[in-house]
């Protein structure tokens, strides 16, 4: 065999080796996957069924049926203007679905429905009840009303719809703020002591402001006076907290400032990690959840 | 020809091995060494005490996972010599190098807490964090009639900080099903102030060791187990009794740093948050468990670490400034039982809130609320583990944490 035949054999053999590999990969993707994929069709099937139980399709089925009905009354066409005039629809239904808009349209369904009941009215009727200062506001509303017909209709010119100021108009001229930050951090709870700012739970937020004075004052809260053995391990973990960007637990304190993990207990009573730590100005020690 | 010893070849060591196989010039050469060559899935470890997955399904040849273009060796790794730029190997073989990515992960070490490795290991006081250790536990599971069982974590750091919880919540379903729950207590015991420590995640999540029936015991440093009585003790002096006890010991560095004097009191090296570069040895790279930089132990900060270690060292190599950009990036599912699952997506600075990911307003999956797709995404993680991510391809997710999909609060 010639160098040139083995060349191309090995080349042939990497190709192999490749083929090999993509086929494990698709072997092991159907192996893992069969059992997963059981459980997701079971566990889609199960809320599909509380869909069902909730008649989600039956409703479902019934608006396809509007759909069918819209579209042999409506063409496209039809559709795409009443899209463009969406916006305005629905200030409209916000406007007439105003409380005291529905109050009124609720007493005026109210009258018609004893309609049958009102005794006619005849000039001399109309004359008299006029002297009732309701009809006399009610009257100076639809004369409002009427003016308000006369003039959009009179010159052309189309009447004033009042919109809330949230409407959609507005909304797209404030949306040009810029988009999140996508590592920004989101504000924690903060409470402010002796001027400076801590979490909800008494934990200085801003390491660097920490001085002796305002470890004296966090730890006379903890009921706590400072002696030399716990400057050792105040002055440690914050030494440490500085250097690995974490707070140091109970018993790397113990050890690296050389109290002894005992002595720990004695110097920061009962929680003595989260004692020294807040003490020292640095973070609760804390697991990821 | 120059030398790249990548040291482990867990996640971290396998994914930087075939990555830097492929991007190095030609004129290096990648070697890995590792001590034995059982890869083990350990997501999948929490799910063999509950009789979910057999020992033997988390478990592939370590080699078989790297590219051939690497030169592979088993050999336990004897002590490294940071200066000569050596590492002595078991068999008493020298390994010399120019760069050193270190990725031996940690180990858990039970001889550390006095009385753990006594008379009721493995009998009646377990770990799941080892093959060894979840297969027994499964076994005594096995015979479990009820009782008081407690779930503790001795110290932080620990592998995957979540894993105590998620036991908690498949062995209140477990019981369940078994129809032991009313004869069993349920105890969570942890040296931290809650079982959540975030505050927006003990707002959303404060109620679920209530609403399971499970007791929690905070602030409990463990000290010691006593030698003769089935009691923990804390260091300071309270007790805690248990007819079963499950623990996750104390965690440490790889022996061969702790024994060449490179780590840190527990034996993790000293490692910079943003370059992964070691803060002793310019020449030395870290990640994945074996750094101390303070983010979860946990595959997917090895995996995210994996998408900016690659750059550093073809920018050492060439002598440009090295780029800070590990953010702290990590995320993890929960498992909390009854095939559901938690999402939670986090870094350094940034506390996992609610909302959904990778795709706002979509999902598929919920950060830091239950359900079934959640669930479902673990589960079919373990496929894209073996044949996407320890290959050291791309998945496509972002290295970075983006708060896009996260409500705050």
């Amino acid at each position: 065999m010639d160098i040139d035949q083995i060349a191309r054999l090995e080349a042939i053999d990497k190709k192999l080796d490749y083929i090999v590999e993509r086929q494990q990969y698709t072997e092991d993707f159907i192996r893992e996957m069969t059992p997963v994929g059981r459980e997701a069709i079971t566990a889609l099937a199960a809320r599909l069924a509380v869909w069902e139980e909730r008649g989600l399709f039956a409703i479902g089925t019934e608006l396809l049926g509007l759909v069918d009905k819209l579209a042999d009354h409506y063409g496209p066409e039809d559709v795409r203007e009443l899209s463009g005039s969406v916006v305005a629809i629905l200030d409209t239904v916000r406007n007439v679905t105003q409380p005291d808009v529905l109050e009124f349209a609720n007493e005026a369904t109210d009258v018609l429905h004893d309609a049958d009941k009102v005794k006619p009215v005849g000039p001399m009727g109309a004359a008299a009840a006029v002297r009732d200062v309701e009809v006399q506001r009610g009257l100076g509303v639809a004369l409002e009303i009427l003016r308000h017909l006369g003039r959009s209709h009179g010159n052309g010119q189309k009447p004033q719809v009042r919109r809330p100021t949230t409407s959609a108009g507005d909304t797209v001229s404030s949306s040009s703020k810029t988009s999140p930050e996508p590592t920004k951090c989101p504000p924690t709870e903060v409470v402010v002591w002796e001027g400076h700012r801590f979490t909800a739970d008494g934990f200085l937020l801003d390491t660097a402001v920490w001085d002796d004075a305002l470890a004296i004052k966090m730890a006379a809260g903890l009921g706590i006076d400072l002696t030399d053995d716990h400057w050792a391990v105040v002055r440690w973990a914050r030494q440490d907290y500085l250097t690995t960007g974490a707070s140091p637990n109970v018993r790397r304190m113990a050890s690296g400032s050389g109290v002894g993990i005992r002595q720990m207990y004695a110097l920061f009573p009962k929680t003595p990690g989260k004692a020294a730590a807040m003490v020292a100005g640095i973070p609760k020690p804390a697991g990821c959840v | 020809m120059k030398e790249l010893l990548v040291l482990g070849a867990g996640t971290g060591g396998s994914l930087m091995a075939n990555k830097m196989a492929r991007m190095l010039p030609a004129d290096w050469r990648v070697t890995v060494v590792d001590q034995d060559d059982k890869h083990i899935y350990q997501p999948g470890l929490l799910f063999v005490p509950f009789g979910d997955l057999r020992p033997d399904e988390l478990v592939r040849p370590r080699m078989n996972l790297i590219s051939s273009d690497v030169r592979r060796i088993i050999q336990p790794i004897d002590r490294i010599d940071p200066e000569a730029k050596t590492v002595a190997l078991g068999d008493g073989t020298k390994l010399t190098w120019d760069i050193l990515v270190v990725a031996t992960g940690a180990q858990i070490r039970p001889d550390q807490t006095t009385g753990m490795t006594g008379q009721f290991w493995r009998k009646d006081l377990h770990e799941f964090y080892s093959l060894e250790g979840s297969t027994a536990l499964a076994q005594r599971l096995e015979r479990f009639e009820g009782g008081r069982l407690v779930v503790n974590l001795a110290d932080m750091p620990i592998k995957c900080p979540v894993a105590p919880l998620e036991f908690t919540f498949l062995a209140d379903a477990w019981l369940k099903k078994q129809g032991l729950r009313d004869k069993t207590e349920l105890v969570f015991v942890t040296p931290l102030d809650g079982a959540f420590t975030k505050p927006t995640a003990a707002r959303a999540l404060g109620g679920m060791l209530e609403n399971r029936n499970i007791s929690a015991v905070t602030n409990f440093a463990l000290s010691d187990i006593d030698a003769d009585r089935r009691v923990a003790r804390s260091y300071d002096g309270r007790e805690v009794d248990f007819d079963l006890m499950v623990t996750v010991p104390l965690h440490g560095g790889a022996t061969p740093i702790r024994a060449s004097g490179l780590g840190d009191d527990l034996g993790f090296l000293p490692t910079h948050k943003h370059t992964l570069q070691s803060r002793d040895y310019p020449h030395i790279f870290a990640l994945g468990d074996a750094t101390d930089l303070p983010i979860s132990k946990a595959g997917a900060v090895a995996h995210f670490q994996g998408d900016v270690l690659p750059d550093n060292i073809l920018r050492y190599i060439d002598g440009r400034p090295l780029w800070p950009g590990y953010d702290g990036h990590a995320n993890c599912f929960i498992e909390t039982g009854h095939n559901k699952a938690m999402l939670i997506d986090f870094n350094y600075d940034t506390e996992p809130l609610p909302g959904r990911f990778p795709l706002p307003g979509i999902g598929p999956f919920s950060l830091l609320a239950e359900s079934e797709i959640n669930h479902l995404g673990k589960l079919a993680f373990k496929w894209a583990y073996w044949n996407v991510l320890v290959k050291g391809d791309e998945l496509p997710l972002d290295h970075r944490m983006l708060m896009y999909g996260k409500r705050s609060g």
